[in-house]
């Protein structure tokens, strides 16, 4: 169990986790390795304000292979950040993916929706 | 010293079939013909179970166990395929898709290449995770064949085979996670490392990271199948 207040943004901590074992996975099962940077991914976007719900089906997803499939602990329960922030605090989720919002103040929303140069129509 | 060979008794799908003591669940099962998908698994190298293909469930426990590495016992029941296992498979080819560059059509293993039967066997219609496309180099220094990492996907039988049945270990992994590599000899160049041209790596790649520098544009088939006819005759020498 880990005690914060509400100035900690969950999705922001998850991330955190996940990042880490990201950087900790050795390689060498698909899992772990791939499923870790993905998760990564998945979650920076839903920080960064361009998550989708289908991102966060995605992401349950992910966690149940990582975590059944994986070769050793650490792949195994990396997910579990993910899953628990999930399991309590599924409406930051939410906030962050509808309301386009983080409850704590933490991510930054400023970033525009779609990173696009402007297209420059030449006559 | 007893002779008598071991017995085990055990069910794969339903189906009664005897292994020896030590055989692993995948042996068993390829005795039997029944199918287990694999892919970081090939005969006549040892296994790593790295891909995670090859899970199967056990009755009797919730976790899934690797065929490949998992032995058997006197009364265990195996099975191979549930929806969770589809699920899971699905996922992990999923991850493999997208994590490098696996554009079949542009692929010089098009149509030769283990990852993509397995997509098309597994039913993997489309891969819904983000493509990572990392940027990474292509080594064509060595003379007569080439590694394009983009389509690696860190099975690690190039390793295995160079360092088991070639003797000279030029292969091996760099780094970790998501960014580990294959690197020949100590991070060098392919063409200057200490590769004895045997060719081996190339055989048993099952994706187009290794392939031939004659093949480019065009079928390269690759043979895999030498290595236990290898391993016999050197058994028997």
């Amino acid at each position: 169990m880990i005690v914060m207040d509400d100035t900690s943004c969950m999705v922001n901590v998850a991330r955190f986790f996940i990042e880490f074992c990201m950087t900790e996975s050795c390689g060498k099962c698909i899992p772990c390795r791939a499923g870790t940077a993905q998760m990564h991914t998945l979650l920076t976007r839903i920080c960064a304000g361009h998550g989708t719900m289908d991102d966060l089906d995605l992401l349950v997803e992910l966690c149940a292979t990582v975590k059944e499939t994986s070769l050793c602990g650490l792949g195994q329960t990396a997910p579990n950040p993910v899953l628990s922030t999930l399991k309590y605090f599924k409406h930051e989720y939410i906030d962050h993916i509808v309301h386009k919002r983080c409850p704590a103040g933490v991510c930054n929303m400023e970033a525009p929706v779609a990173a696009e140069s402007p297209v420059e129509v030449l006559a | 010293m007893s002779t008598s060979v071991d017995v085990k008794t055990l069910l794969i799908d339903g189906q009664e079939v005897s292994a020896r003591s030590g055989q692993t669940i995948l042996e068993v099962a390829k005795e039997n013909d029944i199918y287990i998908p694999t892919l970081c698994h090939l005969d006549g190298l040892s296994d790593v179970g790295a891909c995670r293909l090859c899970v199967v469930e056990i009755k009797g426990n919730n976790k899934l166990f690797p065929a490949c590495v998992t032995s058997v016992f006197e009364g265990m029941e195996v099975t191979t395929v549930t929806e969770r296992l589809q699920k899971h498979r699905l996922t992990i080819l999923e991850m493999l898709f997208a994590e490098r560059n696996h554009i079949c059509s542009v692929c010089v293993a098009n149509g030769h290449c283990e990852l993509q039967t397995l997509g098309q066997e597994q039913g993997l219609t489309h891969v819904r995770l983000p493509y990572r496309n990392p940027e990474l180099p292509v080594d064509a220094s060595h003379e007569r064949f080439t590694l394009d990492h983009n389509r690696c996907i860190m099975c690690t039988r190039c390793v295995r085979v160079c360092a088991e049945i070639e003797g000279a270990h030029v292969w091996d992994v760099m780094g970790r996670g998501i960014d580990s590599m294959i690197i020949s000899d100590l991070h060098e160049e392919w063409g200057k490392s200490s590769c004895t041209r045997c060719g081996k790596c190339v055989q048993v790649c099952p994706t187009g990271a290794l392939f031939d520098k004659s093949k480019i544009g065009s079928d390269h088939p690759k043979y895999p199948d030498f290595l236990p006819n290898l391993n016999l005759m050197r058994e028997a020498q």
